[in-house]
């Protein structure tokens, strides 16, 4: 069960941004029925569109621009994106389970702070791997690592990814607390 | 049905508004750079305007314009309110085996709300909820679950697996039941160490 980016962002710019066109359109032409000046004033497009030509360097830049923004809406479409929800490992055939990226990434904090020595620590889940930025104040490190690395590996074991993901852990010196 | 709503539907916009968006750009840029001349049969002239002087628009182009307009705008408007629908519907459910005597309906979100309050019981279980969706014959569970750092997982996961999800099942004489668990764990609960 993973689940990727909604893209809920692009999307919603990109229906305000159609909204607002589509509501200046239809007023524009209402307003043309009705007899009053319209908002989009087609007779001045009219006049600049019979002297502009194809190779107006301004109509090549709209090209461009749209072109541009045709491939920034096709990126945010079709790139995967990393995974918001990470698949836990099946444990019957009806029940599919996963669990939220970012809730990990909380959870793996916590449980590497309960470490000796350690004093803080940022945890980043991606989709194979958990990187452990652990700090500490003592001067002598020496088996820190393996440490943290064993709270954090147990709990994953609790957890049990449907792909184990790989545990890197780095120890810095925890300057604030010394 | 898709529990990641509106993922697909918000990649499908995209991908056609991206489409269109890049094929009108690359043929304006083109055929104004002059390449799309030599590239068709047809001439694509660069050095006409893009319009004629006094375009001859007809009576009903402006209702023409104005229904486009507003058929497209409440298209936008329907996917924005996309945006916020993310849990499937719920549908009600015949339940009695003999619609000649009589019937009896449950809606379905109503019968997983039991299967909620079960989960929130268990251990290390801050909150939980639960969703059932599909026709009675193929029905599908969503379930959300929040725990805290100290609830153990696997117990947890067991627990929904054999007791609770096969109670509902039993209880609603369902044919199969498949199911979603979403698992959201929460530290807001849980005793920070003191530094």
């Amino acid at each position: 069960m993973i689940r990727r980016p909604r893209r809920t962002i692009p999307a919603t710019i990109t229906a305000l941004v159609v909204l607002a066109a589509a509501a200046l359109a239809a007023v524009s032409c209402i307003q043309l029925i009705a007899g009053t000046p319209p908002l989009i004033p087609f007779t001045t497009v009219g006049q600049f569109a019979a002297t502009t030509t194809l190779n107006n360097p301004a109509v090549l830049a709209g090209g461009a621009v749209l072109a541009l923004l045709g491939v920034m809406l096709l990126a945010c479409a079709l790139l995967p994106g990393t995974p918001q929800v990470l698949a836990l490992a099946s444990s019957n055939d009806h029940t599919d389970a996963g669990v939220a990226r970012h809730s990990l990434a909380r959870d793996l904090t916590t449980h590497a702070r309960t470490a000796d020595g350690i004093t803080d620590a940022d945890v980043t889940v991606g989709a194979r791997t958990v990187q452990v930025n652990a700090r500490t104040a003592l001067r002598d490190r020496t088996g820190l690592a393996e440490q943290v690395r064993e709270r954090v590996a147990t709990r994953l074991d609790d957890i049990n990814l449907a792909r184990p993901a790989r545990v890197r852990v780095t120890i810095t010196p925890d300057r604030s607390a010394r | 049905m898709n529990p990641n709503r509106p993922a697909r539907l918000n990649r499908a916009v995209l991908t056609l508004l991206g489409l269109i968006a890049l094929a009108v750009g690359v043929f304006v840029v083109l055929a104004g750079a002059g390449i799309l001349a030599v590239l068709l049969p047809i001439p694509v002239r660069a050095d006409v305007p893009l319009l004629p002087v006094n375009p001859n628009v007809p009576g009903w182009g402006p209702w023409v314009g104005a229904a486009a307009a507003v058929v497209v705008g409440l298209l936008a408007l329907r996917w924005l309110i996309a945006q916020t629908i993310r849990r499937p519907a719920g549908s009600d459910w015949q339940l009695a085996a003999d619609t000649h005597i009589g019937t009896t309906r449950i809606n379905s979100d109503t019968a997983a709300e039991p299967l909620a309050q079960e989960i929130t019981d268990y251990p290390g279980v801050q909150s939980a909820t639960a969703r059932l969706t599909g026709p009675r014959q193929h029905p599908h569970l969503y379930v959300r679950v929040t725990a805290d750092d100290r609830a153990d997982i696997s117990a947890l996961r067991h627990r929904i697996g054999n007791d609770a999800i096969p109670r509902l099942v039993q209880a609603l004489n369902l044919p199969a039941l498949a199911a979603d668990v979403l698992l959201r764990l929460d530290t807001a609960g849980s005793a920070r160490r003191t530094r």
